[in-house]
């Protein structure tokens, strides 16, 4: 089981604001899906190789040339808060 | 003989083509047709967010005249020219709205298309429209979308299926001629099953996913949806191969696929996986599924039994790396870029960004994320060593046909369990193609999935395509369909 205060940590490093009666509900939906995927420590894993790319293909390079991208208000075109040619953000200090 | 215009829209790519070569209507018509079926069916379909009423028709009439002045030569640059289709709400198409069915993305416009998108553009196809389909691809129903649910045109209690839910009912209903999508854990495979549609899920990195909102980066494929095989080879060809923007696309030549349907290697073998016929299936599912191999068997094909053995694993193991990847994925949904605050994610976007989360930070990395990566392994293994005793494997693409709307939607552990079926095939990165292969008694579609080893779809192709020869499913059209027919 998973305690509230695990789940208000996670939601806090995934930067998810949640309502104190979501809680609860993520509480205990998390705590049973944690509880089915602990079926995976029946295998035996040991020796095992963990696979993160399943086609084989390594260090896919391409020449280190600038070409043209965005326009700058292309970039900009999905800001909620823009600043003469900036991103607008909230202050971190 | 000149084909009544609502019939336009029951037409399957290969022969809307061969009628637009001919003349005997024109891109236009077409078009009109498709979304004469959107304005009569959607409202109680819904399974498009957003239709692109007049970008279709001034392409459609661009593709006229290029028939006009180059005849049936036109076609051979543009494969598709004048044909029009739909793409899941997850492609970036250019100025045309794009919201993964996501609420925090309501409002987006990408300043770019997909690579998907510019090649079917490229090569003449119409886009008619974005479909409605689980919030960024988590769902196997559509009913997690932030914005709608998608019936399922055959019977409007029971849900379209998920992802894709949206891009299927449309085809079915001839919204559309075909449909670009996506499968991470099934999302191509199940909504066509559950709609009597054929989809194809590629090898890994097979195509492009530039411009496709990411779900899972190591697993997402990206698709078609039709109503033949014979359709899917030639969408296949045109967005298939390698592209620079996206470093894990094979560089393989991608083959002719619509010139070698009729061309099968003689002594094929087929392999039935037995953990996917155990306890759990339906029994029409099973019985069905079973008349499709003896289909094959008739053909001259050998059956025989394999094991998968880590079947039962491929769930948690996939979900553990779906949802790690998601969460890693979606942290670029900041609010500020673009979209809208994290605070309107849908309920299971929540769910799984914070699973991912956890599964991935320290101290769980080693207990959640690592081990599922280990399954992989083992789960390519399975596969590896069936493909070494039999060509092709065939297995039911879900343990039942479309449950009713609202049935799961509460359990989202009981939703996950009935991906058995699908999610063991996109952590091995092989292609499956699904397949109608017929009905319930309660008159529901049920699919088939005909799986490969990496890089077989031309085999998988002419096997559905032998198999659409010899039987009818795919040739079926929902009731709600004929009553637009007047």
């Amino acid at each position: 089981m998973i305690s509230r205060k695990e789940v208000k940590h996670i939601a806090q490093l995934a930067k998810i604001p949640l309502r104190e009666k979501e809680v609860g509900q993520f509480q205990r939906e998390l705590g049973e899906i944690l509880d089915f995927v602990r079926l995976l420590e029946e295998v035996d894993l040991k020796g095992v190789e963990p696979i993160f790319q399943v086609t084989g293909l390594e260090n896919v390079f391409r020449r280190d040339e600038v070409k043209p991208s965005f326009k700058q208000s292309q970039a900009l075109s999905g800001a909620v808060k823009k600043h003469r040619g900036y991103f607008q953000t909230q202050s971190l200090f | 003989m000149k084909v009544k215009n609502s019939n336009l829209a029951d037409l399957n790519v290969v022969e809307a083509l061969q009628g637009l070569k001919e003349k005997r209507f024109s891109s236009r018509e077409l078009i009109e047709a498709c979304l004469e079926r959107i304005r009569k069916l959607d409202p109680t379909i819904k399974a498009f967010l957003t239709v692109c009423e007049k970008e279709a028709l001034l392409m459609g009439q661009k593709a006229d005249r290029l028939i006009a002045q180059k005849g049936p030569k036109a076609f051979l640059a543009k494969s598709l020219l004048g044909v029009p289709y739909s793409a899941k709400d997850v492609f970036c198409t250019k100025n045309i709205r794009t919201t993964a069915s996501s609420r925090v993305l309501a409002n987006y416009l990408p300043p770019y298309s997909a690579t998907a998108v510019e090649r079917l553009e490229g090569a003449g196809a119409i886009l008619i429209g974005k479909t409605n389909c689980d919030p960024f691809g988590f769902g196997s129903s559509t009913e997690n979308s932030g914005f709608q649910v998608t019936k399922n045109p055959w019977n409007l209690k029971k849900v379209a299926g998920g992802s894709s839910g949206g891009s299927a009912a449309a085809v079915s209903c001839g919204m559309g001629l075909f449909s670009l999508a996506e499968d991470t854990g099934g999302s191509i495979r199940q909504p066509s099953s559950f709609c009597s549609v054929s989809g194809i899920k590629v090898s890994y990195g097979r195509v492009s996913r530039f411009g496709v909102i990411a779900y899972g980066s190591s697993l997402d494929t990206i698709g078609l949806m039709a109503k033949t095989v014979a359709d899917l080879s030639v969408g296949l060809r045109v967005v298939a191969g390698p592209d620079p923007k996206d470093a894990t696309t094979l560089k393989e030549k991608v083959p002719d696929y619509s010139s070698r349907l009729d061309s099968l290697p003689r002594g094929l073998k087929m392999g039935l996986p037995k953990e996917y016929f155990q306890k759990g299936i339906d029994w029409q599912v099973k019985e069905l599924t079973e008349k499709a191999v003896k289909v094959f068997e008739d053909s001259g094909l050998r059956i025989k039994e394999v094991s998968l053995p880590h079947t039962r694993y491929g769930v948690p193991a996939y979900y553990l790396a779906a949802m790690a990847e998601a969460s890693s994925n979606l942290g670029r949904y900041d609010g500020i870029r673009f979209g809208q605050s994290r605070a309107l994610f849908e309920p299971e976007v929540k769910r799984r960004i914070m699973l991912g989360t956890y599964a991935l930070s320290s101290g769980y990395y080693e207990a959640f994320y690592k081990k599922a990566m280990q399954l992989r392994t083992l789960l390519k293994k399975d596969f590896e060593r069936a493909f070494r005793k039999v060509d092709v494997l065939l297995a039911p693409v879900s343990p039942f046909p479309a449950f009713g709307i609202g049935e799961k939607s509460d359990n989202p552990l009981a939703m996950w369990l009935a991906d058995v079926y699908t999610v063991t095939i996109n952590p091995a990165g092989v292609p499956a193609l699904a397949l109608p292969c017929g009905f319930t008694k309660e008159s529901l579609p049920v699919g088939t999935q005909i799986i490969g080893p990496q890089l077989s779809e031309p085999l998988l192709f002419s096997l559905g395509h032998l198999y659409q020869q010899k039987t009818f499913w795919h040739r079926k059209r929902p009731v709600i369909v004929n009553s637009t027919n007047y």
